[in-house]
């Protein structure tokens, strides 16, 4: 018995990973494509023409003082043609607020808000006297998805960009999210970025001015995380309308798409993900054409967590968020009503993302026993091993020649070290992350965020800046 | 060897494979990008030599077209220049043969991204001797080779060809035409008799098409395009309306302002909103009343776009100063926008009691504002008294309103007054005022007012269908209405500004004022800032309530037997 559930682990998992690999070819021939029309598609063509769409740009703050004037400053610097940047400081207890004010010399304005999505009550809103196009919204703390939902209540464009106050966009990153937008507005809904781990790069001005690579281990794995993730499996699923997950961080919707769907839910940990599916089901529900893409070369950059303690935070953060979703849709499942979502990508996502956390965790504690009992033929045991995590960094390669295109990570060492963490990564790294991920599902139900210790974009500035 | 035996083996094989290849590949890609790096540098070098001399040596250069990085960083270096220099770099371009390859490429290649490329590089090089290849290309099976191509006839700028360039957009998919569109533009007035041409009659071509080439009219601002625009106004469809009425505004005369007008009553809240903001660009006061009344429009962007035209025409300001005392916060929010962005204190017109009581719900509004200042002539510490005096003036039907209907009428105010807001229809939410003296009759529970109706109906916020800012907006169409809102946004220094009669300018911030319109009543909850929001249900319809300070209001309710909600209560149980 053990030795058949033994055999049927590492099945499982050496299918996962075929199926990864599928992915990553899928997503190679979708990137080719992407990359193509990007280059020759006449993108600038948008700066100029009255016909690209207005975007107002949403930042949820939540005790953000050390990092939120650089982040509002480099915003305002995005290559677009007409933005509005709307900050909600969602009841901060630092000085958050304080800093906004000294940066850009608010002054309060009485705005009457339509309540298109019912939020926590705005407190006071503000502009500033500088020629920027900013909005201060200050409210009382009702959480990110309530944060934004305040946000668009006061924007004023009919497209919404929600993003981190932590997070630093290239410069035309919403532009190229646009582009898919402006060539198909009746349908395109939604438009996820790339984002990038930020650490061990340098910053300057608000701006990434030299791509590196972290020092520590943690870090370096997550590199690895978002690349699978980011260009190793979302180029495909968007190329089937089945991108399940807009990341937070980076996500530009139709306003009107989003207001329909009834806004982020509240006190939400996977709200990103729940909105997504949310907007897919409301537009299959009414029988409504539609897209939700990924453009991958829209980057945006974030600090991740430098810490196992953080990390540890976040990933159980993540797969309660995970879960939650899972139960709130699991009525979409194998629905032929919700197309190539319900019958694909969302089976699949349950398998890739929530069930196989749990057998690799089975897997991680059955075979040391059966090779210990004897249960099972031990070479074959070790070989089928040696084949999943082979196949597991094969699928980490190909994720690295994939970005390969964008010319990131260019420097003769960079590869070497991202060719030895892909090794490293299976080594007491990824067992702690399968463990987090299990642990999380004996949830008492309590959901919070947490904090995560920032060192703050603006301190990963040139010493010559600090000076 | 068993069968795990060979997947493993052949699986790491494959890993270290891959591994090797992709330092091989990181290796090359990094030199390759130096080298690429270094060579548009010496390109560029040499570019500027030789549009300053407006000679070069052609052996040394002819080796060098072989390079692609030479031919982007002619197209890159082409872009910076005009007149004789960007002529002097096309030469080199067609002896060294590159504008004939792009051509060759163009026409006969089968791959599509040979030709696309090629249909690029055209339209940067803009050869006028190009443009029989590009008319060809125009027919090519890959949208974008044509647009491209499109684009650099459009570019080549000769006024014949704008038939040929619209002949081709009819196939495009939306975006694609609108930069076809946008390219013509470039063209001026040269475009203008293609541009009419093609829409005819507005029957024989797509709305989105027609929309485009409308807007390209009003890019264009010929006021040949007038009486193109004014047909297109009278279109049946509402997006074409939009346009052209977006249009008339540069591409109008004084002949539009009537038909403008008339356009302010369209049913289509975004045609409105549009024409309101062409009305402000003619200058002309026939549009005054017209604006005025948009200020009351029950559409967020009739109302601002009315009051920024306002703004600029002759009798416009007067206009906004009534607005200031309008039944609508929304309109007096717009006209207060607009009078402080010209510096006009938004509180200047103070309430007098010599006005008398005419009845109407903003006498009351101006006595209790004087009362609340002290500004009132008479005796202002007997402010409660004289308050009951004339509401109980008003209750025995001295009331120049509805005498008969006095004591509901009075009581119709005083629920107003209680409320500090305009009820927006059952399932609504109201506003709260921030002057906190809204008079407004509350909106009887009738069926919402529907979308197309008349606007004779009571100002709607939020109503059912999407605002007008909103994904109904066509592409190009939306942007209009938000064409110039930047301004709106510039910085204004508001702290001179008073914003009570008779109060100081407050140069820090003030205690914060929600302004949010709850959706629930249980939504909102009592600050402890300036003034006290405490929400009460009328029936199903919440209402924010604003308490004045000093509560002179609460006083008088109080003396009359209005006890709190009492008044609300027996209304509904009546």
């Amino acid at each position: 018995m053990l030795e058949i559930l033994t055999y049927t682990i590492l099945a499982y998992v050496i299918v996962l990973e075929l199926g990864v690999l599928l992915l990553a070819v899928g997503s190679w021939v979708s990137l080719r494509r992407e990359q193509f029309t990007a280059l020759h598609g006449r993108m600038f063509d948008m700066l100029s023409s009255v016909t690209t769409p207005p975007v107002s740009i949403i930042v949820p703050a939540y005790n953000e003082g050390l990092g939120i004037a650089d982040a509002v400053r480099s915003l305002a610097m995005l290559r677009y043609p007409r933005v509005e940047i709307v900050i909600v400081n969602d009841g901060s207890t630092d000085d958050t607020l304080q800093k906004l004010h000294t940066a850009f010399n608010l002054f309060q304005v009485d705005m009457p808000v339509r309540q298109m999505i019912n939020t926590e009550p705005i407190v006071a809103t503000y502009r500033t006297k500088l020629p920027l196009p900013v909005v201060v919204v200050d409210k009382r703390n009702g959480g990110k998805g309530d944060a934004i939902n305040a946000g668009i209540n006061v924007s004023k464009y009919p497209y919404v960009l929600a993003t981190d106050a932590d997070i630093i966009l290239d410069d035309e990153c919403l532009l190229r999210m646009m582009r898919p937008v402006a060539e198909d507005r009746s349908r395109v809904i939604a438009v996820g970025g790339n984002v990038r781990p930020l650490n061990g790069s340098r910053v300057r001005r608000g701006k990434v001015t030299k791509v590196g690579l972290p020092a520590r281990g943690i870090e370096m794995i997550q590199i690895l995380e978002y690349l699978r993730s980011f260009l190793g499996a979302r180029p495909c699923w968007s190329r089937i309308n089945a991108l399940l997950l807009i990341s937070g961080a980076l996500g530009l919707f139709q306003k009107a798409a989003v207001v329909e769907a009834g806004g982020f839910r509240r006190g939400h940990l996977g709200e990103d993900l729940e909105l997504t599916m949310r907007l897919h089901r409301t537009a299959r529900d009414a029988k409504r054409p539609y897209r939700i893409v990924y453009v991958p070369d829209a980057v945006a950059w974030t600090e991740v967590p430098a810490t196992y303690e953080v990390l540890r935070k976040q990933r159980i953060r993540w797969h309660r968020g995970l879960t939650q979703v899972l139960r709130e849709y699991a009525s979409m499942m194998l629905r032929p009503r919700y197309g190539v979502v319900g019958m694909l990508a969302w089976p699949l996502f349950t398998l890739f993302e929530f069930v196989a956390p749990i057998v690799e965790f089975l897997g991680y504690v059955l075979v040391p026993v059966v090779l210990l009992t004897g249960h099972a033929d031990p070479t074959r045991v070790v070989l089928l091993v040696v084949f999943a995590v082979a196949l597991g960094v094969i699928n980490t390669t190909l994720a690295m020649f994939l970005d390969e295109r964008f010319g990131l990570y260019s420097r003769p060492g960079h590869g070497i070290r991202l060719l030895w963490f892909a090794l490293r990564e299976h080594v007491l790294i990824r067992q702690r992350t399968v463990w987090w991920r299990v642990r999380s599902l004996f949830w008492n139900g309590h959901a919070v965020w947490g904090d995560m210790p920032r060192t703050g974009v603006g301190r990963l500035t040139d010493d010559a800046d600090a000076a | 060897m068993t069968s795990p035996a060979l997947a493993a083996v052949s699986t790491l094989a494959v890993m270290v494979a891959l591994a090797v290849l992709l330092l091989v590949y990181k290796s090359v890609n990094s030199w390759r990008r130096r080298f690429e790096a270094v060579s548009r540098a010496s390109y560029i070098a040499v570019f500027g030599e030789l549009t300053a001399r407006g000679s070069y040596p052609q052996e040394i250069l002819s080796a060098w077209t072989m390079d692609s990085v030479f031919r982007d960083a002619l197209v890159d270096f082409m872009r910076l220049l005009d007149g004789i220099e960007r002529d002097r770099l096309l030469r080199v371009a067609r002896d060294l043969g590159i504008v004939d390859a792009a051509v060759v490429a163009l026409n006969k290649s089968r791959r599509k991204k040979v030709r696309i490329r090629a249909a690029l590089m055209l339209y940067e090089l803009a050869d006028p001797n190009t443009v029989g290849p590009l008319m060809h290309a125009l027919n090519d099976q890959d949208s974008r080779v044509r647009v491209n191509a499109s684009a650099a006839l459009a570019r080549i700028g000769e006024p014949d060809l704008v038939g040929a360039i619209l002949s081709s957009v009819d196939r495009e998919n939306e975006w694609d035409a609108a930069r076809t569109m946008d390219h013509l533009v470039s063209l001026g007035a040269a475009a203008v008799d293609g541009l009419i041409t093609y829409l005819g009659d507005l029957t024989e071509r797509m709305p989105k098409y027609c929309r485009l080439a409308l807007q390209s009219l009003g890019e264009i601002g010929d006021f040949k395009a007038e009486p193109t625009l004014l047909h297109a106004l009278q279109s049946a469809e509402p997006e074409i309306r939009l346009v052209a009425a977006g249009a008339l505004q540069s591409a109008g005369t004084q002949r539009c302002v009537e038909p403008l007008i008339a356009a302010m009553t369209d049913h289509d809240g975004r045609v409105r909103a549009r024409s309101a903001k062409s009305l402000g660009a003619h200058f002309d006061d026939r549009a005054v009343q017209p604006l005025y009344e948009g200020l009351h429009d029950r559409e967020w962007w009739v109302r601002k776009n009315s009051a920024a035209s306002l703004v600029r025409l002759p009798s416009g300001v007067a206009a906004l100063q009534k607005a200031l005392r309008a039944h609508d916060l929304f309109a007096r929010d717009a006209a207060r926008e607009q009078l402080m962005l010209l510096g006009i204190p938004a509180g200047a017109s103070a309430p007098s009691r010599a006005d008398g009581p005419d009845g109407s719900a903003n006498w009351i509004e101006d006595q209790l504002q004087a009362l609340d200042t002290g500004a009132a002539a008479d005796d202002p510490e007997d402010g409660a008294a004289w308050i009951e005096d004339q509401l109980r003036a008003l209750d025995t039907g001295a009331a120049a309103d509805d005498p008969e209907d006095g004591p509901d009428w009075i009581e119709d105010q005083l629920q107003a007054l209680d409320a500090g807001g305009v009820t927006t229809g059952p399932g609504k939410p109201a506003v709260q005022d921030r002057d906190a003296a809204v008079i407004d009759r509350p909106v009887e529970p009738a069926a919402p007012v529907a979308p197309g109706e008349g606007r004779d109906a009571v100002p709607v916020m939020g109503s059912s269908e999407v605002p007008s800012d909103e994904v109904g907006a066509p592409a190009g169409a939306g942007a209009e209405l938000f064409a110039g809102e930047g301004a709106a946004a510039e910085a204004v220094d508001l702290e001179t500004v008073p914003d009570r009669p008779g109060q100081a300018a407050q140069p820090e911030a003030r205690p914060g004022r929600t302004h949010q319109l709850p959706a629930a009543a249980d939504q909102l909850e009592e600050t402890h800032e300036a003034e006290e929001v405490r929400v009460e249900l009328l029936g199903e319809t919440p209402v924010a309530v604003t308490k004045h300070k000093p509560s002179v209001l609460d006083m008088v309710l109080e003396s009359h037997g209005f006890g709190d909600g009492q008044i609300r209560k027996d209304r509904r149980a009546s």
